[in-house]
């Protein structure tokens, strides 16, 4: 089967602005890719290259095997794409908007009508079918979106960012239906500057920042590489001057607290107790993603 | 006490008058380009163009020529084009987008004042297009006296008589009722239909009896015959000229008392 | 083709809820025939068209025609499609489908053009109905609607690409107060002084009233043949700038 994205030193400038610079990538058929970053990574350029609605200004790119300049309606039959921003028809119905989407994917109006059915149950929207779209919360709008994009029984689906503003609770179900998807053997390519996000949803990913990709793996094996197992974070006074250097593999000094990577948290926080620099407080939790954001770029992700 | 409970819903309206002003001053250079554009256009084809064809004689205009008849007619007819369409789509967009109205919705008081504030302020943007509207007018030589520089006022007077009703209905429709999709189908069926049958194009004798007799009833017609009289200073007796602006002020005080309440009651709870 | 087609089913359904928004525009030539035709009707007594005197409502009627033809695209090309290319961001959605930019584009000019056309029809019936139609190349009038719907909507979207916010749309509708006052659809060219002739044929409109009321009187000559050439072109060179403006804007 064929690679499901295949790029080789992509680039994508506006002007003089570059906003994609030669980047690799290799997404294979069946898994979960996941492209991590900041915002004006470069993400969202990069995927609106792959749906083939942004020309790239050089380098190679392959989709489904196929090159979008030639074979753009081709590729786009077996994608499923679902933008940042919700781009819903509102002046359709839910039911409606799943439809007329089956439409432009050449299905007949009763194979739409069947498939919007099958859909609405599996993002959950059987019970707003004929609502308005303007009706729906933010969630059921997201969801209906990744309905949509379903519409064709997509081999690859595109999600810009699928939980950005989304309650913990609607993420989670959100989540829940892309892991379903993602058993079905659907390949999915999301971008994201959730760590945990990506932690849940991705086999492997790339950190992008500044245009460029920074590092790539698994999530468990960027964490090894980058960080250490375990993260303790402190916070003293404002005006205390406590010396932490010595601590751990590395600090990393924020403005309201002070990370500490080491093996063991507990250890480490009981080294600081026994030698009379106690925290006013503390944590100790799992190196995630986002600590290995903060070691690649030497900044936080989300601020 | 009495001074701190009154100052809120003043302030507000002065703010809200600050606030339309500067929105206003933004798009002044197309307001006046277009409020200049206009009656030149329709000065020249149905005033000249269409008046070539218009045989003087045959119809009692009451004036030397066609052009004098329509271009007056026109400018008190094109204030309540204006002000009906602001009274749905501008009160529609301060409903929803600009939420003027709505952060003030805990003020009962505050937003009857504000209601009042909204259509004056489409008073006075009729009042910036009228006198427009009079610079082209006096272009044409059609202004005949002093009492023409008091025109936009009852033009606009003529425009509040629909924008007070109007506003009105804008608050229902986008709180409670159909919302803005109704609002084509106002200005197509509602305003155009008024607008051909104002009297501006001809005396409205020449209309069947049920047709001159609703023309009669609504205040457009008084607005356009006060605004020719006024502007051409002919043919206005003073009798008819205080029933005129008497049919005009009582639409204005019934549409405000109409959306004072409806507005405190869509908006306050 | 087909593409092109299911854009234009998307705005059919579109408008399954609420047919009186769609419906009310036709109400439009009925209001201008009655409201100035007879009420100018009586002082105007007759017009000349081609030496022949005829009643001042057949004179103009068959210009509103055109009128209500331009209108119907307009404003599909203009808020409709501003809203779409802009706010909603439907056409975003679309062109991730196999649909491409250009089925997109020729379906939203189909539909528009099949709002002019509609019209028309309606319209034309009442027409003959009323006696004012003399000729049965009146039949024609339809085709006639859609060419000048089609025209219209073509430069309208291509315009519409430029418009910033919603009060650009103000000198949007102001250029097209001009093309009606210079389009004849209430008195004949003749009216015109001569140095202004030539700035008349230069208005699109006035092709599109032009030919309608030939088609109506049957009085159609080689001017008629001129008349659907400037549309024919203006509708290619306006569909040509609109995709090619709107790639820029939605395909970059």
């Amino acid at each position: 089967m064929e690679r499901a994205v295949h790029a080789a030193g992509l680039t994508k400038r506006f002007g003089d602005f570059t906003a994609v610079d030669g980047i690799d990538l290799a997404v294979e058929s069946g898994e979960s890719f996941a492209m991590l970053g900041p915002n004006g990574a470069g993400k969202s350029s990069t995927m609106r290259m792959i749906s083939t609605v942004s020309p790239a200004t050089s380098g190679e790119l392959r989709v489904l095997g196929k090159v979008p300049d030639t074979d753009g309606p081709a590729i786009r039959s077996r994608m499923g794409v679902v933008a940042q921003e919700d781009n819903l028809d509102d002046a359709l119905t839910v039911r409606e908007n799943i439809m007329i989407y089956g439409r432009y994917f050449g299905l007949s109006w009763s194979d739409a009508r069947r498939k919007a059915l099958e859909l609405l149950d599996f993002a959950q929207l059987t019970d707003r079918a004929d609502a308005q779209v303007n009706s729906l919360s933010g969630g059921m709008k997201r969801r209906l979106s990744i309905a949509r994009a379903l519409v064709n029984d997509p081999d690859l689906v595109l999600l810009d960012e699928p939980t950005t503003g989304l309650d913990p609770q609607a993420r989670h179900l959100l989540w829940e239906r892309l892991y379903q998807l993602k058993e079905r053997g659907v390949t999915l390519l999301l971008t994201t500057h959730y760590m945990d996000e990506a932690e849940q949803l991705s086999d492997r990913l790339v950190v992008m920042d500044n245009a460029r990709i920074v590092a790539e793996g698994s999530p468990s094996t960027l964490i090894a590489e980058h960080v250490s197992k375990e993260v303790l974070e402190v916070r003293y006074p404002a005006d205390a001057t406590v010396d932490l250097e010595s601590l751990g593999h590395r600090i990393e000094p924020l403005a309201d607290r002070t990370l500490v990577y080491t093996d063991s948290g507990e250890a480490t926080l009981a080294e600081l107790v026994n030698s009379g620099r106690t925290p006013s407080s503390s944590l100790v939790r799992r190196a995630g993603l986002e600590d290995v954001f903060l070691a690649l770029t030497g900044r936080r992700l989300v601020e | 006490m009495t001074a701190t409970t009154m100052a809120p819903g003043f302030r507000v309206l002065i703010n809200f008058w600050e606030h339309q002003f500067i929105r206003f001053r933004k798009t002044f250079r197309s307001t006046i380009t277009a409020g200049l554009v206009g009656p030149l256009m329709y000065l020249l084809g149905i005033g000249i163009g269409l008046g070539s064809q218009v045989d003087a004689g045959a119809a009692d205009l009451g004036t030397d020529s066609y052009v004098d008849f329509v271009g007056p007619g026109l400018m008190a007819a094109s204030a309540m084009q204006l002000a009906a369409s602001e009274s749905l789509w501008q009160t529609a967009g301060l409903l929803r987008w600009r939420g003027v109205y709505v952060s003030v919705a805990h003020s009962p008081l505050a937003i009857g004042q504000l209601f009042v504030g909204h259509v004056f302020w489409i008073g006075f943007r009729v009042v910036v297009s009228t006198t427009m509207y009079l610079l082209i007018l006096a272009l044409f030589g059609i202004v005949g006296s002093p009492l023409a520089l008091l025109s936009p006022l009852v033009a606009a007077l003529t425009g509040m008589a629909f924008a007070a009703p109007i506003s009105a209905y804008t608050g229902w429709a986008i709180s409670r009722g159909p919302g803005d999709q109704s609002f084509p189908m106002i200005l197509r069926l509602g305003i155009i239909p008024l607008f051909l049958f104002s009297g501006a194009f001809y005396p409205i004798d020449q209309l069947p009896a049920a047709l001159e007799w609703l023309a009669r009833v609504l205040p457009v017609w008084h607005g356009v015959e006060l605004v020719r009289g006024m502007v051409l200073g002919q043919d206005l007796d003073l009798g008819s000229a205080a029933g005129h602006l008497a049919v005009l002020v009582g639409y204005i005080a019934a549409g405000l008392a109409i959306g004072r309440h409806t507005f405190t009651k869509v908006l306050g709870t | 083709m087909i593409a092109a087609w299911i854009v234009v089913e998307r705005n059919l359904l579109s408008y399954r809820r609420t047919p009186a928004v769609l419906l009310s525009a036709m109400f439009e030539p009925f209001i201008f025939l009655f409201g100035l035709g007879i009420g100018l009707g009586k002082l105007i007594d007759t017009v000349e068209w081609h030496g022949e005197p005829i009643e001042y409502a057949a004179f103009v009627a068959p210009g509103l025609i055109a009128v209500s033809a331009m209108n119907g695209a307009l404003f599909e090309m203009s808020f409709n499609f501003y809203f779409k290319l802009r706010e909603s961001r439907t056409y975003d959605a679309m062109l991730v489908t196999p649909l491409g930019l250009r089925s997109v584009l020729d379906g939203e000019l189909s539909w528009a053009m099949i709002r002019g056309g509609l019209y028309s029809v309606v319209f034309l019936a009442a027409l003959a109905a009323f006696g004012y139609l003399e000729s049965w190349w009146a039949l024609l009038i339809p085709l006639a609607a859609l060419l000048i719907g089609l025209s219209f909507a073509s430069i309208a979207s291509w315009a519409t690409t430029f418009v910033r916010g919603w009060q650009d749309f103000d000198l949007f509708f102001l250029a097209t107060q001009p093309l009606f006052v210079l389009s004849t659809t209430f008195f004949a060219i003749d009216v015109y002084p001569d140095w202004a002739h030539p700035i008349v044929y230069a208005t699109p409109l006035y092709h599109g009233v032009d030919l309608v009321r030939d088609l109506a009187r049957g009085t159609v000559a080689w001017s008629s043949f001129g008349n659907i050439a400037y549309l024919l072109v203006m509708a290619g060179v306006g569909r040509a700038l609109a995709t090619r403006r709107s790639a820029e804007l939605l395909t970059t």
